[in-house]
């Protein structure tokens, strides 16, 4: 039973006692839940792995470097978009649907976010700080845009953990910053190796 | 005589001076650009018009950093591209065959300063055309293949478009779109979307740019914003599903009177107002839910927002 069952069932056609004992009985459900939750395995040292500091390029990295870098980040861009197509494919709607299995999806999808992350932030560093009016400098305002928009969903999903939509939306925002990052290092690499053909 | 020799002598040295004074000034700005371009690097502006065949069910990918890209659609099987290479631009690249064409305004190293190319080009109706752009604007009219592809970061898309799929996204641009294409995905970070379909698929997606959609033969919608508004004209094509979510921006939501589907909406935080049906607001905490069928119900529609306030009403 979820919590707005518990609290709209029961309490739906008490008397004030009822409804005070029905408080009481919530409040102390609500003690008893534990602080933490426990995730099935260790995650972080995936994660620690993946975190580990990269050797940010030297502003003027060889292009064919930076190209390698980027193949290697889409890979992994790749690999969240699949971690993705999985959440998306457990429901009709293209909302990942909630249950045993999404906190676990979830994770593996924030690592793969995470890794691909930092395949794509030493990219668009090396790119310099962008002139105002220029497309970096639109680049970075969406940045900024996005990564806002994610926070306040998940401090939205503090309040209300389970909502679907609002994981849904959190994972597409992530895609919209790996694609954003993305576009930026393509950018900065036609911008300052320019044409190779 | 001498006299008279040396006044003929002076006309003629007048007219040799004023020669060459003419000649310096036609000459003058040509031979300074021409210094420039070689002490600079840069290329002059330059007039192109190219025309090569391309099979009406073909493709062509345009990409064009900044400028304007407009195409157009014709009974043609072939491609003309016409119109200015901004200066500085290094060359525009044509490659492919009938069966797909890619045409690119190449840009050097280090290409601050270039100048935006203008270009327009005519393709076949049935031709599939991708086009993507950094700052410049993508206008299409006409074109339907089964794939149309716009893509830009801060330039706008305008678009009276068909076919099988089409997909519109910007970054920052803003998208006007007309179109009956019978999948349509739209798809900005900050740039506000603008929509009137007729096809049957439809996904738009905004994270803070405001959403004003007209659809109304749905089979399925999704419709998203992060903090931008939402204005939703839709109706659904028999047993559809209509799906919204916003977490801090405000849905309107317009319906057929006769709809037949049946209707949720859920705010954690804002409110909702609604023609139809009873709003029910949870016995703690500010969290509200409407529900009502209408119709036979067969349809589906769902609106889901955080602090977002929702409004659902009849057309």
């Amino acid at each position: 039973m979820s919590s707005k069952d518990f609290i709209q069932g029961p309490a739906a056609g008490l008397e004030q006692d009822d409804e005070q004992r029905a408080e009481a009985a919530l409040l102390d459900r609500l003690a008893a839940l534990p602080k933490e939750r426990e995730v099935g395995s260790d995650l972080w040292p995936a994660i620690a792995r993946r975190l580990e500091p990269v050797e940010a390029p030297a502003a003027q990295a060889p292009a064919s470097e930076r190209r390698w870098s980027l193949r290697s980040a889409v890979a992994a861009m790749a690999v969240a978009g699949l971690a993705s197509m999985l959440l998306n494919l457990s429901g009709e709607s293209p909302q990942p649907a909630v249950g045993g299995n999404l906190p676990m999806l979830s994770a593996s999808a924030e690592i793969e976010y995470s890794g691909a992350l930092q395949d794509l932030l030493p990219l668009t560093v090396s790119a310099g700080s962008p002139a105002p009016g220029t497309p970096l400098a639109d680049f970075e305002a969406s940045l900024a845009i996005v990564r806002d928009a994610a926070v306040a969903v998940r401090v939205a999903l503090e309040r209300d953990p389970q909502s679907r939509y609002l994981n849904s939306m959190l994972t597409s925002l992530q895609h919209r910053e790996l694609n954003v990052l993305k576009e930026m290092a393509r950018h900065a690499d036609d911008t300052i190796a320019g044409s190779t053909t | 005589m001498s006299q008279h020799k040396s006044a003929a002598g002076s006309v003629a040295t007048d007219e040799r001076t004023a020669h060459a004074a003419a000649l310096a000034r036609w000459a003058a700005p040509l031979v300074l650009t021409a210094l420039a371009a070689l002490a600079t690097g840069r290329a002059a502006a330059e007039d192109v018009e190219h025309s090569m065949a391309l099979d009406d069910d073909g493709m062509v990918v345009i990409k064009v950093v900044k400028g304007e890209v407009r195409v157009e659609a014709w009974d043609r099987e072939e491609l003309l591209v016409r119109g200015e290479v901004g200066e500085g631009s290094d060359r525009l690249l044509m490659e492919g065959n009938s069966q797909r064409r890619e045409i690119e305004v190449k840009i050097p190293r280090n290409s601050r300063g270039v100048e935006g190319s203008e270009l327009e080009f005519f393709v076949p109706a049935g031709a599939s055309v991708v086009v993507e752009t950094t700052s410049a604007d993508i206008i299409a009219d006409g074109i339907g293949g089964e794939l149309v592809e716009l893509r830009a970061v801060s330039g706008d898309i305008e678009a009276d478009a068909g076919g099988e799929r089409l997909f519109a996204h910007t970054v920052s641009g803003d998208v006007e779109l007309e179109s009956n294409a019978r999948r349509v995905d739209i798809n900005s970070v900050s740039g506000d979307i603008d929509a009137r379909l007729a096809g049957e698929e439809v996904d738009a997606n905004t994270v803070s740019g405001e959403l004003l959609l007209i659809a109304r033969s749905l089979d399925r919608g999704h419709f998203e914003s992060v903090s931008g508004d939402m204005e939703l004209d839709v109706a659904l094509a028999g047993t559809g599903v209509i799906s919204v979510a916003s977490l801090s921006g405000d849905v309107d939501l317009i319906l057929p009177g006769d709809l037949s589907a049946t209707c949720e909406a859920e705010s954690f935080s804002g409110s909702i107002k609604s023609t139809r049906g009873q709003v029910e607001k949870a016995k703690y905490g500010p969290h509200k839910t409407l529900r009502f069928v209408s119709g036979d119900g067969s349809g589906r529609v769902q609106v889901e927002s955080f602090s977002g306030d929702v409004r659902i009403r009849e057309r």
